[in-house]
Formats: C-alpha cells, sequence, structure tokens
C-alpha cells in the first residue's frame, strides 16, 4: 500500500509550523475563565460531598471540601454496592461506543464516497428520524421490550443504542468533509477493495473526529438514565445511573449522600477524558509522522 | 463494459450493506414507537380505557390552545438565546484550543467536557444558588453594581436567560470538541500559504477554517436545532414542581408542554398530537436553518 | 493509523475484561449479599425474587432482611426510581411486564385507583381483616369504589407547626409550644398572628402561601369530588373555596419562596420565615439543613385539626409473577408490629392506630426541637382526619390551583382573576 501513503496528505505536519501560532495571555485568561466555569459545579458536587448537608443551605456559600468525604463514601456503600453497576455500565458504555464508531463509520463512508441508487433519499430518511421526538415513545417501547422478553436485561440498553442517526450523520460530514476523492481513487487504482479503502483511507484520515464520536457516545450511553432506570429491575443488572437512584430518601433530598453518589458515578469520566484526550492529540501527531 | 458495470454493482451492494445496520436497529426498536405515537395522536387515550378514534380533534384543540403557543414562543425565544451564543463560543474555543503549542491542551480539552457529565442534581443546586432570587449570588453582584435583583425564576425574559445560560454551559464544550476534531483535519499548507499572502489571524480562521470544516458546521447547527428546540431537561430543572413550565407557563417548552399532557396529566393522544406538531416545527425550521448555513463558501 | 487500532484494541479488551468480571463480581456481591449463596433471579429454581419498585429509601431494608431470613425461598429485590418516573413507570408497566411489589404515594394513589382491576384485591389474601388497624381515611386511600382492596397503607406523614421560638420572642409573641397552639384554634387566627409577626418584625412569618392551602383543603370530608366519587366539586365545595380565600389571605404574610429551592433551605437559617407546617419526615430536613439551629426551632399543633403530607400505599399488580407471596410480605411489613418497629429504628410514623398508645412512641421527644414530644402532637394530629375520596385528576386540579396561588403571590394576577383563571384551566383539561 506504499502508493497510499506517499499520496496521503498529512494534516499537522510539524510543530513549528503555523499550528504554533503564538498564545496571548488574555487566549490564557479566557480559557482558564471557560475552564472554571466549567468546573466549578463538579467541585461544588464533591465539596457538598465532603461535608453534611447542611452545607447546602449556607449563606456565604462552603467553597472549601469538608473532611467527610470517606465517611460519606462509606454511607453510600452501606446503601448500595457501587462496583457493579460501575462494570456494568462499562461494558455498556464500551460495547455502545465501539459499535456505534464502527457502524457510524462504515455508514458514513457509503453516504459521503460510495455510490448507490436511493442513497439521498436513504440519508434524508435518517435525518428526518432525528426530528422526531421520542419521548413518549417510552411507552409503546417497554412494551415492545416486554414482548422481546428484553425487560431487566443488559442487552435492552445496549441494543437500541448499537448505532445512531446522530453518528452516521456527522461521520458522513467529517468523511464528505476530511477524505479528499483524489485519495481514494488511488487506493482503488492500487487494487483496493471498498472495505480496505475504509480500513486503510478513510479511518486514518478521521481518526481525531471517530475518537470523539466514540467519547460521546461512551458518555451518552454513562449517563443515560431514563430507560436504564424503566427496565433494569435486578441490582446485579443496575448501571451507574440506577445505582445513583437508589440513595434516594423518599420525601426529600439528603444532598451529601446524592452528591457523593453522583460524584462517584462520574469520576470514572475524568478519567476516560484524560486517556482519550491525549489519543486525540496523539492521532494528529501519527498522522504527521507517516508522510 | 462489464467490468465497470460490475463494480459499480459491487459498490451499490456494499453501498446497501454498510447503511444497513442503522435501518436493521431503527426498524427493531426506532420504528414501532414512531408509528404507535403517530397512530395515538388521532385518538382520545388515557390509562383509565381504550383508545378511542377521534380523527384530528386533538390537532384542532392544540390550535386553539394558548399553552401550545406560549410554549412555542418560549421555545423559540430560548433557541435563539441558546443554540447561537453556544455555536459561536464553541467555534471561537475550538479555534483557540487547535493551537496545538498551549500549554496542558489535554487539560484543557478535558475540562471543557465537564459541565455534559454534571449531574443533574449538581446542576440544580449551583445554579439555583447563583440565581436565587433572595440569596443568589448573581443578585448579590447585581446589588453591588447597584442594580435591582431580579427574580430570575418568575419572569419570562429572565428564566428564559436562565435556562439559556445553564445549556450553553452544558453544551459549549461538546460542541467544541467536535469543531475541534473537524479543525485538526484542515491541511496546514492553507494556513501557510495565508500566512506567506500576510492574511491576519482572524482573516484566515474566517477564509480558511470556516469554509473548510463546512461540513462539520452544518452538521452542528442541524443537530443543535433539532435538540434546542426539544429542551425541556433544564425548564424541568427550574420548576421543581412538575412539568408545567413556571406558574405563568413562563419557561414552558413545547417538549415540556407534551411531557405534562403525556406523563403529568396522562392525556396521551393529546400528548402525541403535541410530538407531530413539534415534529413539523423541528423539520421545517432544521431545512430552514440549514438553507441559511448552506450559503457558507464551499472550502 | 496505530492509535487508532490500539484504541479500538483496548477498548475491546477492556469491553471484554469488564464483562468476564462483571459476571464475576456479580456472583460474588450476590453471595455476599445472600447468606444463602445463590445467585438471585438467574438460576436457583426454588428461589422466588420479589421485584419491588418504590420512589425513594423507604427505610425497609433491615425488615426485608428479616423477612428473607424467616422466608428462605423468597428474595426481594428493590429498585428505587425519582419520583415521577417511577410512578409512569408503573403505570406503563401495567399491561406487560410489572413488579411484583409497588409503593404509590398518597399523592398518585388517585390515579391508581381509577385503574383499581389492574391490581390484586388483596382481600383475597385476607387484608380485609387488616382494616381496623389502620386509620380509616389512609385505608380509604388503598380502597376503590367498589371495595377492592388494591392497596395497603405504610406510613403517614403527619402535620404540626414548626416554628421559631426565637424569632417569636423577637416579635412578642408566646414561645410555649402550648401557647402558641393556642394562639390559632383556627386558620383566621393563624394569619392574624402572622400579620402580627410581620408588623413587628418586617419579615416574612410564612414561606409560602401553599402551606396554607395544602393543610385546609384536606381538612374535610369533600375535597375536589364528591364523597361518593360521581361528580367534580372543585367550584363548588366551601371548603375549596375557603382553603382559596385563606391562602390569598396568606399571601402578605408569606416570603413566595418555592419549596426545595436554595432560598428555602436559607431560610430555614436565616429566619426568612418563621414558621414551616412540617410533617414527621420534614423534621430530619430542617435538622439537617439548620444544625446550628438547634432548640430554636419548636413544635405546635397545626390549625383546625391535622395535615397529612406524603405516605404510600404498597400494591401487588395483577400481573406479578408471584402475588400470594408479594401479598403475603405486604400484609407482614405493614403490620401493626412491624411498622412500630419501623418508626423506632427510622422515624416513619405509622399509619396503625396500635401504635398511638405505645408509650415509646408518645413519649418520643426531639432534642433538636427544643425537646417537643413530637410522638404525641402527631398522634393527636392524625386523628382529626376525615375519609376523603380523591379522584383520577387530583393532581391536575391541584397544580392549577397552586400555580394560580403562585400568580398571585407573584403580582401577575388579583386573586379574583386568578381563581377564574384556575377554574377555566380546570374545566378545560378534567370537566
Amino acid at each position: 500500500m506504499s502508493s497510499v501513503e506517499s499520496v496521503q496528505i498529512t494534516p499537522n505536519k510539524d510543530q513549528s509550523g503555523l499550528r504554533s501560532r503564538r498564545i496571548r495571555w488574555y487566549h490564557y485568561i479566557f480559557l482558564t475563565s471557560v475552564a472554571l466555569a466549567s468546573f466549578f459545579p463538579f467541585y461544588w458536587m464533591f465539596v457538598i460531598s465532603s461535608n453534611d448537608s447542611a452545607a447546602v443551605a449556607k449563606i456565604p456559600p462552603v467553597v472549601v471540601p469538608g473532611e467527610n468525604f470517606l465517611r460519606s463514601i462509606e454511607t453510600v456503600n452501606s446503601i448500595i454496592n457501587f462496583s457493579v453497576p460501575l462494570l456494568n455500565s462499562l461494558f455498556v458504555a464500551s460495547v455502545v461506543a465501539l459499535s456505534q464508531v464502527f457502524f457510524s463509520t462504515l455508514a458514513g463512508f457509503a453516504f459521503a464516497k460510495l455510490r448507490f441508487r436511493g442513497k439521498n433519499a436513504l440519508f434524508l430518511f435518517i435525518l428526518a428520524t432525528m426530528m422526531i421526538p421520542t419521548g413518549l415513545g417510552i411507552i409503546p417501547f417497554y412494551f415492545m421490550m416486554s414482548n422481546l422478553g428484553l425487560i431487566n436485561t443488559l442487552a435492552s440498553v445496549i441494543l437500541p443504542g448499537l448505532t445512531t442517526a446522530f453518528g452516521v450523520f456527522w461521520m458522513r460530514q467529517t468523511i464528505d468533509g476530511g477524505v479528499p476523492d483524489e485519495l481514494i481513487e488511488a487506493a482503488r487504482i492500487d487494487g483496493a477493495s471498498n472495505f480496505m479503502v475504509y480500513r486503510k483511507v478513510v479511518l486514518p484520515a478521521i481518526a481525531p473526529t471517530a475518537t470523539v464520536l466514540g467519547l460521546f457516545a461512551f458518555l451518552a450511553a454513562w449517563n443515560d438514565f431514563m430507560w436504564p432506570l424503566l427496565s433494569l429491575n435486578s441490582p446485579e443488572n443496575f448501571t451507574v445511573q440506577v445505582a445513583v437512584r437508589q440513595l434516594r430518601s423518599a420525601y426529600f433530598i439528603d444532598y451529601s449522600v446524592q452528591m457523593t453518589g453522583a460524584f462517584l458515578a462520574t469520576v470514572p469520566l475524568l478519567i476516560l477524558f484524560a486517556l482519550v484526550a491525549r489519543r486525540m492529540v496523539a492521532g494528529v501527531m501519527a498522522g504527521a509522522i507517516k508522510g | 463494459m462489464a467490468n465497470k458495470s460490475r463494480l459499480k454493482r459491487a459498490e451499490e451492494r456494499t453501498g446497501y450493506l454498510y447503511t444497513s445496520p442503522f435501518f436493521l436497529v431503527f426498524a427493531v426498536f426506532g420504528l414501532f414507537p414512531i408509528i404507535y405515537t403517530v397512530w395515538v395522536a388521532f385518538h382520545q387515550w388515557d390509562p383509565f380505557g381504550e383508545p378511542t378514534w377521534i380523527g384530528l380533534d386533538n390537532f384542532v384543540a392544540l390550535a386553539d390552545d394558548p399553552r401550545l403557543w406560549i410554549a412555542i414562543r418560549n421555545t423559540f425565544s430560548i433557541w435563539i438565546l441558546s443554540t447561537v451564543p453556544q455555536l459561536v463560543l464553541a467555534l471561537f474555543l475550538a479555534w483557540m484550543l487547535s493551537h496545538s503549542r498551549i500549554r496542558g491542551n489535554t487539560f484543557w480539552r478535558s475540562l471543557i467536557l465537564v459541565p455534559n457529565i454534571t449531574s443533574v442534581v449538581a446542576v440544580a443546586v449551583v445554579f439555583g444558588q447563583l440565581f436565587g432570587r433572595d440569596y443568589g449570588m448573581v443578585n448579590w453582584l447585581l446589588t453591588v453594581f447597584g442594580f435591582s435583583p431580579i427574580d430570575w425564576v418568575n419572569g419570562t425574559l429572565s428564566s428564559h436567560i436562565l435556562i439559556s445560560i445553564m445549556v450553553i454551559w452544558r453544551w459549549t464544550g461538546y460542541n467544541a470538541l467536535i469543531y475541534l476534531a473537524a479543525m485538526q483535519a484542515v491541511p496546514e499548507e492553507l494556513y501557510e500559504a495565508a500566512e506567506v499572502d500576510g492574511a491576519s489571524k482572524f482573516r484566515q480562521f474566517i477564509s480558511i477554517t470556516i469554509p473548510q470544516i463546512r461540513p462539520t458546521l452544518i452538521f452542528t447547527v442541524i443537530v443543535s436545532t433539532i435538540g434546542g428546540l426539544q429542551i425541556f431537561a433544564e425548564p424541568l430543572i427550574l420548576d421543581g414542581q412538575g412539568y408545567g413550565g413556571g406558574v405563568s407557563r413562563q419557561f414552558s417548552t413545547v417538549t415540556l408542554f407534551m411531557f405534562e399532557q403525556g406523563f403529568s396529566r396522562f392525556e396521551y393522544g393529546y400528548a402525541s398530537a403535541i410530538a407531530i406538531v413539534l415534529a413539523t416545527i423541528v423539520v421545517a425550521f432544521s431545512i430552514f436553518n440549514f438553507l441559511v448555513v448552506r450559503r457558507i463558501q464551499k472550502a | 493509523m496505530f492509535s487508532k487500532k490500539k484504541w479500538l484494541a483496548v477498548s475491546a479488551a477492556a469491553a471484554s475484561a469488564a464483562l468476564v468480571l462483571s459476571g464475576c463480581a456479580g456472583t460474588e456481591s450476590e453471595s455476599s449479599s445472600n447468606a444463602g449463596g445463590s445467585s438471585g433471579s438467574s438460576s436457583d429454581s426454588n428461589q422466588k425474587v420479589l421485584q419491588f419498585w418504590a420512589f425513594g429509601d423507604m427505610g425497609l431494608a433491615e425488615l426485608i432482611a428479616e423477612y428473607e431470613a424467616a422466608n428462605p425461598d423468597i428474595k426481594i429485590e428493590m429498585k428505587v426510581s425519582d419520583f415521577d418516573p417511577h410512578h409512569q413507570g408503573l403505570l406503563t408497566s401495567l399491561d406487560s411486564t410489572t413488579p411484583d411489589i409497588a409503593a404509590i404515594e398518597v399523592g398518585y394513589s388517585s390515579l391508581f385507583k381509577a385503574v383499581s382491576q389492574k391490581f390484586v384485591d388483596l382481600a383475597e389474601y385476607g387484608a380485609a381483616d387488616m382494616e381496623g388497624d389502620y386509620l380509616d381515611w389512609r385505608w380509604a386511600h388503598g380502597v376503590d369504589l367498589d371495595g377492592r382492596i388494591f392497596g395497603i397503607p405504610t406510613d403517614v406523614g403527619p402535620m404540626a407547626v414548626c416554628y421559631r421560638s426565637d424569632l417569636f420572642a423577637e416579635a412578642g409573641l408566646p414561645t410555649d409550644r402550648d401557647e402558641v397552639s393556642a394562639l390559632w384554634p383556627t386558620w383566621e387566627d393563624f394569619i392574624e398572628v402572622g400579620g402580627q409577626y410581620v408588623s413587628a418584625t418586617g419579615n416574612s412569618f410564612l414561606s409560602s402561601t401553599g402551606y396554607v392551602w395544602n393543610a385546609v383543603k384536606n381538612q374535610s370530608d369533600e375535597k375536589f369530588y364528591s364523597a361518593d366519587g360521581s361528580s367534580l366539586v372543585y367550584d363548588t365545595n366551601p371548603q375549596i373555596k375557603r382553603a382559596w380565600d385563606l391562602s390569598v389571605a396568606a399571601t402578605p404574610i408569606a416570603a413566595n419562596i418555592g419549596d426545595w429551592t436554595a432560598d428555602w433551605n436559607a431560610g430555614m437559617n436565616n429566619g426568612a420565615y418563621a414558621v414551616l407546617t412540617c410533617p414527621a419526615w420534614m423534621m430530619g430536613y430542617i435538622q439537617g439543613q439548620a444544625p446550628d439551629l438547634a432548640g430554636a426551632w419548636d413544635v405546635a399543633a397545626m390549625p383546625e385539626g391535622g395535615g397529612n403530607w406524603g405516605g404510600s400505599q404498597l400494591v401487588v399488580p395483577a400481573r406479578a409473577k408471584y402475588p400470594a407471596e408479594a401479598a403475603d410480605f405486604i400484609k407482614w411489613v405493614l403490620s401493626a408490629d412491624k411498622q412500630l418497629e419501623l418508626f423506632k429504628a427510622k422515624g416513619q410514623f405509622p399509619s396503625t392506630v396500635a401504635a398511638y398508645s405505645d408509650p415509646e412512641l408518645l413519649g418520643f421527644e426531639s432534642e433538636y426541637f427544643n425537646n417537643a414530644p413530637i410522638g404525641s402532637i402527631y398522634a393527636e394530629g392524625v386523628n382529626t382526619l376525615l375519609p376523603l375520596y380523591e379522584g383520577p385528576k387530583e393532581r391536575v386540579i391541584d397544580t392549577e390551583f397552586g400555580s394560580a396561588l403562585g400568580r398571585v403571590a407573584n403580582g401577575e394576577q388579583t386573586p379574583q382573576e386568578a381563581y377564574d383563571s384556575a377554574i377555566e384551566a380546570i374545566k378545560r383539561d378534567v370537566g
């Protein structure tokens, strides 16, 4: 496949080029403000978790973490076992993310670069499905899943999310804009099959965006609560969002417990961010090296 | 000749094959609820009886229902206040983060996504405290600068602004990452050439970056239109008592109204009719926005 | 290319590892929480797993464990959901896959009463004998118009008035709880005292007028529907009109702060209001939010008797997998003994009458609330309510009135305008 490689346009060729435009101090101020605003409520979750419920009501507000964090975690753990839901969510979200990336890039490639009859109509149909409000659909959906025997199974929360219109639409746009036709032509001339073109030309070119899609799909699956809450009944099947709800008391909110649960449910995502963010930048660099 | 048409047919088959997974999943899990909702819209149905066919009555009643029109007004107001600033901010943020020499680049990228994963309870508490009428921090700041405090939740425009701030807060980072990923694919040579020609950074942004990420821009505009017209989580947070959207429905959105009728009033037929009306609005407005964005010069 | 592949490979490995681990962890946690060691709903054929849906942690974990120990072939799995989704989900599930046991909060019981045929008639399992054990107005929540017993009551949320004795002192009002209770035998007196307080201190007396509304509307034998459920009387019932008028009259003494908002929480601490109508479970909340005010809050009786806020019924859907076992558990856990046990452990106020002569309950005092004998205060108040029919559109009607009161408090409408618009809205939605 050497000719493919040699034709490949490499974005972001080198660090000393224009990518390293001069960063001014006010850029950092803007970024810092954005970062503070983004992070503050999450930090607040931690503050409440590590204090007691009364911290929510204090004026002026409490901004410093207290010493109760470990005790709060103990309280949470005495109500529910968090490790099983965490693993369930990890499993569900990973499968959904991988599946969405694969199917969305595949379909996006087809819509962007392949020719087949009715392509535009099919694509518009997919767009149209995004525009129909689905909130009420949970009622027939439950009925249908019950008939399929999927209630109270992890499959019920995985299967509907295997591929989404959002992902297909996004990948089509990305491939449309980010993969030059010449590249594909060149690969075809070399005798590459469609799948080879997909694997060797398209995927590498859109790696950063596909990574972000995977990340977003993972997040959506991890944070999804409405359907899992309805479908998953047995504690061994709970995902993390369902588990957090088990901390509810009947009439009022115990803020400290709720926030601790929410915090525990969210920290794995931060870890994921750290891992993936590096990948995104690395993906960029890898493209550069090959040229 | 024969070879070419065989290739063409192979390509066609591949096209159908590669796109079929979506249709398969949709056919199994997505189609039935949609058909069902449409069907119910032409019936009167609550949990206490069987569905009764009433034709277009739900839609006629909706046309006369002031609550729908208030909801539509609120929805558009909130859409404009939240979606436009959000996308502009996201573009700007992505542009900044695409300078790979920024220190701690991966750190910033992770941080801007944190709002998207912050739990609803935390959001409700924090924003409730910031914008409380008597003890909120924002009102305190206002009084410090000599303004009078605002009853954020009970006012119409003020509640829209509050909701928009919450929505912008939650989704800007998300969209910024989408733009950032797209910007990474813009060939460096284009910028180099422009630099040589003496173009300013801003000029480069307008003339190179924007056209180059045009497909992604179209994507985000359409998706934000679809999402922005269906906002209901933030209004629900604001009205602690239920789906009414405030005591005078000042921030009731169409989706919230739909949920109110479906899950609080248990009028499934009426709620389904609202869903169809909403779908129509979303389609129309999406087409409109697409036509607007499409006018960006092709790359 | 490498990073993408690597990422895929890493994630695939992580996913498979997670799958394996979750399988192991699942079994492990199963066997550690279940003394019998079997894996719950999956394999063991002689064990029956009952699914129990609730909208909050009802404090039943220990009692469930006790029952499971006494009945080794039964395992009860509880799932807590958010309040509204729980009830909506239950309603949705009734025609397909339902839980075996569910909790229905009092506010929603009227809705489910209208579809009571989708629940097991617990009289088939001997529940009729239990009727005498409970407060009759609480028992009525679980009985439909045909006499089917579709639910058995859990706790009650008896109401009293929590007041800031220190702020009362500043306003020149008595602070001893019996004297305070004597200040307001009627609601009119209550509002007048509120007026005095506001003039003396300049601060609000109540947090919102909704409290008056919520109490008064229930203090009769008819509310929005006629007693036999055959017609709507929300616009003709004098009690409802009185509740409305009193609530409107309370507008000048109320702070117009919504419940559960940040301002409301702050107000518990900083005197934005001096009284709260508080059911039993609210006490724990106040204590949690205002720990520094121990002893400053006290408890007095409510005007004109009592009120109720909260409580639920446990029901068995007709399509439950194990209706007999579910009914057995419900009868056991809601019996007079167990309710008393639960009170002593967790503070949930029983709906079983026998508990009200229990010396421990009567002697129950709250240190935070200035050692108020809340056990006996609540026991007194709880007996004054009458059985009252609530119909399917109960919540709809209530919400419209509540929003109307809110608009009056905001000054957006005059009381008459608000009342008329509420009636109009209800007529359109309900009839």
